[in-house]
């Protein structure tokens, strides 16, 4: 870069002596205009703050249960039966008592609305979930699951050789994919640039899976069950649950990072918890507790709804209509020689009532029952994951992101987001609603609850865009709208030991038989046919009793 | 005076590194190999560089004057050369020649700035503190380009808008510089009149980058446009050629003028004449018009109901004189219906049942369509028929796509229904096939329309013969959960393209 007549002598007084302050200033110029217009430009650019809201699950109802509440005495209630919470549990047990021809039940609910986990969102743009969001074909001994869907219109026959459901509950294709190495597979067991051991190993790790899947035990039972009270109880399978499922991997020689990352992606999407602190129990149940099949599909399916597992609770909600009292929070129950005596806060005349019961089935979680029952109802290992779910609303982009029913992003920090209008008849929607689920796992359960209580919408939103940002490079300047929904304890975590070390299976009953439990937590596993399992064994022994 | 061109050192540097990144990654957007690309990129642009500084030589006289003219110069091609790269990549088959005759003529005219700028302020500083001074300059408006440009501009802007931009700022160099200079050239005003005006050029340019965006992609047609739309579902585009008007949809063929009868009355024809004296008629799809028009040639007919999802399709065929000559006024016509819906929302809630259905949906090329062939629109389609009513489907080519073909009639057959194949050959579409369907088998002896351009008893006969290339070829069957119809017709098509 030089047209000059550059001479020595000239070179010899090169020298910053010469003018330094007057260099500075320059200098320190540049760089200030420099960083003025990049902020400025920057400022200009930026996008206003994503609108949408952070909410979940009634945290400070829930805590009425430790500061005792509302003391004006309110209205005196009796119910034959009086079922606490209104999740999957306590509604299976009403529709299943309402089922069966007794009305004589009211079933009180902490918070405005029924459906607990399974929770959905009304947008103006459609519905979508909150938690759980989809049921997998059911088992032929999961007989309630069955039922339900039979009632629901979602089954329609059955057979020995799959039964056929409504396909238009039957999830969509195209179903599932991976982004990995920068881009999209089809399917979520990654197969982009494995090598052909790494193929092998996977291969053979799934022929395991599928050989637990139809083992049974020495008790004539399948070794993995759903509902998982049915699985077998011999000792060879229950072992697993003495270590980790990353141990079990290890120990049988499963070393590869690619399975690794699925068989942690898997127990995180089931356990919300991560693969080297779920038992191997419950890991190995994830791939064979499950044997339900539909006549006309081969791959394994899944029932799903816009709205997730919310439509099971619509049905459920609507077949209970006048049983269902909601904003009422339980805060003690107690068994005395007569009856069942409760303590309720009624939060819309922010009252105390008390309520009497010949019986109670007991169907909120039970790190919530300790404090309303006592102690001795709650498993020691007792412990829940937190999770973050993100409704995402997005303008149609120009360009297709050809967005599938399920999509993950390998190694990425959520499990992935669904489309929620996937499941619409629809060929054309106006905006898609994508629900990213967020497991937050990166310390204990009770750091992360405490972390997630002090982080703030602006905070959630730019972590779930860096997210999407990955997967569809461009893809924020279409968000409308972002809600975050926070699950202080989402779900139950399968420890070792928690599902057959012995004190789980002792506290599912309690000692007066006037109380009944009924929750998924009782399983171990946080799963739709769990907690209607439990419930619907609650209201049989109810019925079986009157 | 100094101050502001060490100022206008930063500003030029900053802008001739813009140049070649967004000359870079322009280059790795169109051609991939971003490696190759950034590599030659930057070398040739360095290069240029240096011819530009040898050049500077050459010049003696009036180096402010051609300073500001080099600002100008440089300002008008950096700043069109995304804009002109980006246009051209479609039309041109030497691209790379182009794409270097840019980044070469940038590389030069940046070369030519900083001796000619040094040469202006010799007389100013010490020659050591000038050197000292410039290059600092130089390389911190380097810096900044480089941090600015993957964090702010590419992502904001893009790379049409950020060569603009810059493109603009060296033309406001030229400006300022012209404007310290204090003597009375009678070259002034001329020079600033340019430079005034190639400002405006950019920042015109700049202003319409999203009209231009658009306008690009209508230059993808080989007639010229007579309509171009956008609606929420698809762009529409109407061209004009010597021959025959065409309608495109999304960018793909629907029809041309030439030869669209023998497509529509195959379409119609059979279905409406095996019919016993069809009453009432659905169409689905077929916002064109064209398929009602074909229905209104049957006496018999009282009430057509056309459903199509986009509203700016029916409109512009109700409306534009052009369009509505192609197809008689049909969607205007008082015994047709428009309906703007989703087919598969509407079927689900309408309780009319139909003497004949004629479905004209576009090719299965995607998963929000190939839903419209899957078993379950079929069953809900089966709803609105009577046992004698007859139905009939596009089904793309039987040719170009067998398996996608005979993937819609094992579908229609696995749901119930009796399908009788047939094709015909569409000069502007090539082989193309339809299935006749009913609940009950029917004869397909018909007696076609006295004044048929093209269907006519014999025609008829010959379309039901398959030649081996396309025969019956055994497929899955289209559900929601497989959508497999879209992967043959993705597959299949894919090797003609």
């Amino acid at each position: 870069m030089s047209g000059q007549d550059i001479t020595d002598e000239k070179f010899d007084s090169l020298s910053l002596e010469t003018d330094r302050r007057g260099f500075l200033k320059i200098a320190v110029g540049a760089i200030a205009l420099g960083a003025a217009s990049y902020t400025g430009l920057k400022a200009f650019l930026k996008p206003s703050p994503i609108p949408g809201v952070l909410e979940g699950a009634s945290f400070k109802r829930g805590h009425t249960l430790l500061s005792g509440g509302f003391k004006v005495p309110g209205k005196r209630h009796h119910k034959k039966i009086v079922i606490v919470g209104g999740g999957m549990a306590g509604l299976h047990a009403g529709w299943w008592l309402k089922r069966n021809g007794f009305n004589d039940f009211v079933i009180l609910e902490l918070e405005d609305e029924v459906g607990g986990k399974s929770r959905f969102k009304k947008h103006h743009s459609g519905e979508s979930p909150l938690g759980a969001h989809y049921l997998p074909l059911p088992n032929q001994e999961a007989h309630h699951t069955i039922e339900l869907l039979k009632e629901m219109g979602v089954l329609l026959s059955e057979s020995e050789k799959g039964s056929v459901f409504d396909e238009d509950y039957l999830s969509f294709a195209p179903r599932e994919r991976l982004f990995i190495h920068g881009r999209w597979q089809d399917g979520i067991v990654p197969n982009n640039g494995l090598s052909d051991n790494e193929i092998k190993e996977m291969e053979n790790f799934f022929k395991r899976m599928e050989n637990f899947k139809w083992a049974k035990g020495n008790d004539g039972r399948y070794a993995f069950s759903i509902p998982m009270d049915l699985s077998s109880r011999d000792k060879q399978f229950l072992k697993l649950d003495q270590v980790t499922m990353k141990e079990w991997m290890v120990s049988e020689g499963f070393s590869n990072e690619y399975l690794n990352w699925y068989v942690n992606y898997c127990t995180l999407d089931d356990f919300g918890t991560t693969f080297d602190q779920t038992s191997a129990w419950a890991g190995i149940h994830y791939f064979a507790g499950r044997r339900g099949k539909n006549k006309n599909s081969e791959e394994e399916m899944v029932l799903t709804w816009p709205e997730g597992n919310g439509r099971i609770i619509k049905h459920l909600r609507d077949k209970l209509i006048g049983h269902i009292e909601t904003g009422k929070i339980v805060k003690k129950v107690r068994a005395d020689k007569n009856e069942v005596l409760l303590l309720v806060d009624d939060q819309k005349t922010s009252t105390e009532e008390k309520w009497s019961a010949e019986k109670v089935i007991y169907s909120a979680p039970r790190f919530i029952a300790k404090h309303v029952i006592g102690e001795e109802v709650v498993p020691e290992q007792l412990d829940y994951s937190p999770w973050m779910v993100s409704n995402i609303i997005i303008r149609k982009p120009d360009f297709n992101p050809n967005f599938y029913w399920d999509n993950v992003n390998y190694h990425g920090r959520s499990i992935g987001y669904i489309n929620a209008n996937h499941m619409n008849l629809k060929s054309h929607e106006d905006k898609y609603i994508l629900t990213m689920y967020w497991p937050l796992v990166s310390g204990s359960p009770l750091e992360e609850r405490r972390k997630a209580l002090t982080k703030t919408h602006a905070e959630w939103s730019k972590m779930v865009i860096e997210e999407m940002e990955t997967m569809h490079p461009g893809i924020s300047e279409f968000v409308e709208s972002l809600d975050i929904w926070l699950w202080g304890h989402a779900m139950v975590r399968p420890v070792p030991g928690y599902i057959w070390g012995g004190d789980r299976e002792r506290k599912v009953q309690s000692k007066d038989s006037r109380i009944l439990f009924a929750h998924s937590d009782m399983s171990g596993m946080s799963i739709c046919e769990e907690a209607g399992y439990w419930g619907v064994k609650a209201a049989e022994e109810i019925l079986r009793q009157s | 005076m100094e101050f502001i061109l060490l100022f206008s050192v930063a500003v030029i540097a900053t802008c001739g590194l813009v140049y070649e990144l967004v000359a870079g990654a322009l280059a790795s957007y169109l051609l991939g190999d971003s490696i190759t690309q950034f590599s030659l990129i930057i070398g040739i642009y360095l290069f240029s560089m240096g011819i530009g500084s040898w050049f500077s030589k050459y010049i003696k006289k009036n180096v402010m004057m051609k300073f500001i003219q080099i600002e100008f110069i440089v300002g008008l091609i950096g700043g069109l050369s995304a804009t002109v790269l980006f246009f051209s990549f479609e039309f041109i088959s030497h691209f790379r020649l182009l794409l270097f005759t840019f980044v070469s003529m940038t590389g030069i005219l940046v070369g030519l700035e900083i001796p000619l700028l040094m040469r202006i302020l010799k007389d100013r500083y010490e020659f050591s503190d000038l050197v000292s001074k410039v290059f600092t300059v130089d390389y911190i408006g380097a810096l900044f380009a480089s941090i600015l440009f993957p964090l702010v501009l590419a992502p904001y802007l893009g790379l049409v808008r950020t060569s603009l931009l810059f493109g603009i700022f060296n033309v406001a160099v030229g400006l300022l510089t012209l404007s310290l200079i204090k003597e009375n050239y009678p070259w002034k005003r001329a020079l600033k009149g340019t430079g005034i005006g190639v400002a405006l050029v950019l920042v015109i340019t700049f202003a319409l980058s999203n009209k231009l965006t658009q306008f690009a992609e209508t230059l993808n047609y080989k007639d010229q446009i007579v309509f171009a739309d956008k609606s929420p579902y698809q762009k529409i585009v109407l061209t004009q050629g010597d021959k025959d008007l065409r309608l495109f949809l999304n960018g793909n063929l629907q029809f041309s003028s030439v030869d669209e009868y023998r497509y529509h009355e195959a379409l119609v024809h059979p279905a409406m004449a095996l019919g016993d004296n069809p009453k009432n008629v659905l169409v689905l799809g077929g916002g064109d018009g064209l398929a009602v028009r074909e229905i209104l040639r049957f006496p018999s007919v009282e009430k057509v109901t056309l459903v199509d999802l986009d509203p700016l399709m029916t409109k512009i065929f109700s409306t534009n004189e052009t369009l509505m000559k192609l197809n008689e006024k049909a969607l205007v016509h008082s015994k047709v219906k428009v309906v703007n819906a989703d087919a598969f929302v509407w079927l689900r809630e309408t309780k009319e049942l139909f003497d004949v259905v004629i479905i004209d949906f576009p090719d299965p090329s995607n998963y929000s369509l190939g839903k419209l062939y899957t078993t379950r629109f079929f069953t809900l389609l089966g709803k609105v028929m009577k046992d004698e009513t007859k139905a009939v489907i596009q089904s793309t080519s039987p040719l170009y796509a067998r398996k996608s073909y005979w993937c819609v009639g094992n579908t229609l057959k696995y749901v119930g229904f009796q399908i009788n194949p047939f094709h015909v050959y569409v000069p502007s579409f090539g082989e193309w096939g339809y299935f006749l369907f009913s609940k009950k088998q029917f004869d397909l002896d018909f007696r076609p329309l006295d004044n048929a351009k093209f269907l006519t008893k014999s025609v008829w006969d010959s379309m039901f013969v398959f030649p081996p290339d396309m025969e019956y070829t055994e497929t899955e069957i289209n559900r929601l959960n497989n959508q497999i119809l879209v992967r043959y017709f993705e597959d299949e098509w894919s090797r003609y393209n």
